[in-house]
């Protein structure tokens, strides 16, 4: 079975084709609203949830080639609601919304899609915080390796041999996937 | 499992161990179903280490067709503070009302006194970061602390013309661009900047940030202070505009 046709919009979310993201907003951000406004939120709280949401989705088409197997608004509306109901959780509230209600009311694949991604967009936020510990030179090191640019001419600019280099960025990946474990060792204690 | 730490793992994922070493480890691997768990999981953070490390320019490009999305189809005034304001003085006491928006009008005031303030940056010149001296510069810091924006941006202009890799006259004038109301201009010098891996990198970023908490669009605000690393030089204004958020 081949993707949804709503799959043209996380084509348009990651070619930024900017009038399929229009109708995007102009389709699927009423839903949203009355959704976050009924649920001790208001219009700006509603404009963060789409707009964090619609990168989620943007990440998982883009790096891990998410397939739509349902219509996009189930899912949006799901990815949308587990996000606002972490918010309120942040923020002390108790949510009214159930998560599990949800699947009964929006149909098992965008329930499971939902739930993919949000696993998956937890760990890279876990991955950005504990990036953060690195020392800088680590930090330079990883995003310069990263870049696609050839190591060799990074090796030159830092002032290192590529011998280094190389042996440098598997340790600062090493104790990044270090820090990420620890961390999500101390969450699930 | 064998005696390999995520050092030696990592080495192998990243095919940098030498070919005795990797026979060995991959033989290890067959054999240690926890080595080969372990190995699977650093794989998957291997992974995601190389989608979300490196500047996304296309999540760039995104988040600003996103901001014009959000300006377009929500009201920052309707169902907001302010807007629960307004129904109040519908609705409410005349005088509460009154009370309540003198309230939050100072509340709100202060805020963008606030930003204004954290936004307020001197230009230095590349002679006191120590960096190689351009004529231009001067002149441009000159009008730049004056607060005589579109001076300093008609001169950074210039030298951009003849050296489109100066980071530091692209980040000032991407502040001065900003400080015009040029946003989009300004934000591609600020996106430029931070992609280029600069000195000046994180202050690029704590300015796109302020150009879209100035636009009350937290969230957009919000993943580009997250960028900051928490012992940059820019992180105590970030927290500062964090906590303003």
């Amino acid at each position: 079975m081949g993707p949804h046709e709503d799959q043209r919009y996380l084509v348009a979310l990651v070619q930024n084709d900017v009038k399929l993201v229009d109708e995007i907003y102009r389709l699927f951000s009423p839903a949203i609203r009355r959704y976050i406004l009924q649920n001790q939120g208001d219009e700006m709280d509603a404009a963060d949830i789409l707009q964090e949401s619609l990168i989620d989705i943007y990440h998982q088409a883009k790096f891990r080639g998410l397939q739509l197997t349902c219509p996009l608004e189930p899912f949006l509306l799901l990815v949308a609601r587990r996000k606002w109901i972490n918010e309120l959780k942040k923020r002390g509230h108790k949510p009214v919304t159930k998560l599990h209600d949800d699947v009964y009311d929006y149909g098992e694949d965008a329930g499971l899609l939902a739930e993919q991604l949000a696993n998956q967009e937890e760990k890279a936020r876990i991955l950005a915080r504990q990036f953060a510990r690195l020392g800088e030179k680590c930090r330079q090191i990883l995003q310069r390796c990263l870049s696609g640019r050839r190591q060799e001419d990074i090796a030159a600019e830092l002032g290192v041999s590529y011998a280094y280099l190389r042996k440098k960025k598997s340790n600062c990946m090493a104790t990044l996937i270090e820090y990420v474990e620890e961390s999500r060792a101390t969450a699930n204690k | 499992m064998a005696n390999f730490d995520r050092e030696h793992i990592v080495r192998y994922l990243e095919d940098d161990l030498a070919p005795e070493e990797r026979t060995a480890f991959e033989g290890e691997l067959q054999r240690d179903p926890a080595l080969a768990a372990e190995t699977q999981r650093c794989r998957e953070w291997r992974e995601l280490i190389q989608q979300r490390i490196p500047y996304d320019e296309g999540r760039a490009q995104l988040e600003e067709t996103l901001s014009g999305m959000r300006e377009k189809y929500f009201d920052p005034a309707a169902g907001s503070v302010k807007g629960k304001v307004r129904t109040l003085r519908i609705y409410g006491s005349i005088v509460a009302a009154a009370v309540l928006i003198t309230f939050f009008v100072r509340y709100f005031g202060e805020g963008e006194r606030a930003m204004d303030k954290l936004g307020q940056v001197d230009m230095v010149t590349s002679t006191a970061r120590g960096l190689q001296t351009d004529s231009l510069l001067g002149p441009a810091a000159a009008h730049f602390n004056a607060g005589q924006f579109a001076d300093a941006a008609r001169i950074l202009d210039e030298a951009l013309n003849s050296d489109s890799s100066n980071q530091l006259a692209r980040f000032y004038r991407g502040v001065a661009r900003w400080r015009l109301g040029e946003t989009e201009g300004a934000r591609a010098d600020l996106r430029a900047v931070y992609a280029g891996r600069s000195l000046l990198q994180y202050d690029a970023a704590f300015f796109l940030a302020l150009s879209y908490a100035t636009e009350k669009n937290k969230a957009a605000a919000l993943e580009w202070l997250q960028r900051i690393p928490h012992d940059a030089p820019v992180a105590p204004k970030a927290r500062e505009l964090s906590k303003l958020l």
